[in-house]
């Protein structure tokens, strides 16, 4: 199951990436693609671009791993779903066990 | 307003029409946001021809408008090929011509008289391309083999036109080998396309399927019904199992190019 999330998030391409970005982000509550720019690039150091932003921000909704919520601006929030949150779980588990292999690898030389 | 401004919002403009009406309000209070920047143009031309190769894949892509795109698309190209190998050889022609100015006919009436065939093949493209919105009896749609099938007789033929070495007969002969791999296209893409009628109809279930549990999945999200962690994982595993069917069901779709 665990793998197969990982697929589909590898799935989406050069969008992978900032989806994964944009995930991250929506973790600790919802944001608003603005507030996801300034907290990507805090948290990260890369700067998305608006088209990079909201091409994933479509693939992300269009499987459902992030939904909008109502909103009187034009400024729409967005927040993580369940399905989403376990993808994002295992594509962190994922990363975390790359680095522990790599940090092993580089002990070991 | 600054030049990166103006072009980001003449890009937002140039985004598939569905897309634009989901996100352009919310892209504009983005660029708002920020100061305008020519990377920011950038990533925005970028993501605008990504979306709009992602508007003709897949299984969404059967409106008219995308169709009249790729025609479009296929009589630019063809015109493109066709209009440089004829100046390329009006060029050759005129080099030659000072090199040997006996054996190579006048180089300035080449590039001056037209050449009304080089025009009409293109247009010839535009017309197949066109009729390909009548699936009961051409292709549903141009295929990639077919678009460079086509980009290559637009060269060669205008090639051997330039340089006075295909009569009429060669000509027709080109125009029908075309037409008998358009046809032989359409044959198999119509076999194809019955396949995956069938195979839409045996999977249409598990759509359904996959578009209930994504309701339970929501219910969840919103706190209803707390589940078991047992059934939790079930319902994940089938989720997943669901959308690896829906996958292949839109690689299944993508067969119908048969090249």
């Amino acid at each position: 199951m665990k793998k197969t999330s990982q697929e589909s998030l590898t799935d989406l391409g050069r969008f992978s990436e900032p989806a994964l970005f944009v995930l991250l982000s929506l973790a600790d509550g919802p944001k608003h693609g603005y507030a996801m720019t300034q907290d990507i690039e805090q948290v990260t150091g890369q700067k998305l671009g608006p088209g990079t932003l909201y091409g994933a921000i479509a693939r992300l909704e269009a499987r459902r791993w992030i939904e909008p919520l109502p909103s009187d601006d034009r400024r729409r929030p967005y927040k993580l779903t369940g399905t989403g949150e376990r993808v994002l779980r295992a594509r962190l588990e994922s990363l975390r066990a790359v680095m522990r292999v790599g940090q092993a690898r580089l002990a070991d030389a | 307003m600054a030049v990166p401004d103006q072009l980001a919002r003449f890009l937002i403009r140039a985004y598939p029409r569905a897309w634009r009406i989901r996100y352009v309000a919310e892209m504009r209070a983005l660029i708002e946001a920020r100061p305008g920047s020519w990377s920011q143009v950038f990533d925005l031309a970028r993501a605008c021809a990504g979306e709009w190769v992602a508007a003709t894949q897949g299984p969404a892509r059967s409106t008219i408008s995308v169709r009249l795109i790729e025609a479009a698309v296929a009589w630019g190209v063809a015109l493109a090929a066709g209009l440089a190998v004829w100046l390329a050889g009006g060029v050759l022609a005129v080099v030659l011509a000072a090199l040997f100015r006996d054996s190579t006919p006048e180089p300035f009436g080449w590039l001056l008289m037209g050449n009304l065939a080089l025009w009409a093949r293109p247009a010839l493209g535009l017309g197949v391309a066109l009729s390909s919105r009548k699936p009961s009896v051409l292709r549903p749609r141009i295929g990639p083999r077919e678009l460079w099938l086509w980009v290559a007789w637009m060269v060669v033929s205008s090639a051997l036109h330039q340089w006075g070495r295909a009569d009429a007969d060669f000509i027709v002969l080109l125009n029908g080998l075309w037409f008998l791999l358009y046809w032989d296209g359409t044959v198999r893409a119509q076999k194809l396309a019955e396949a995956l009628k069938q195979f839409d109809a045996a999977t249409g279930d598990l759509t359904e399927a996959r578009r209930q549990l994504w309701r339970l999945d929501r219910l969840k999200d919103r706190g209803l019904p707390v589940l078991p962690p047992e059934m939790d994982q079930a319902l994940t595993h089938e989720m997943t199992c669901l959308h690896d069917v829906q996958r292949l069901r839109a690689a299944v779709r993508k067969l119908q190019y048969p090249w």
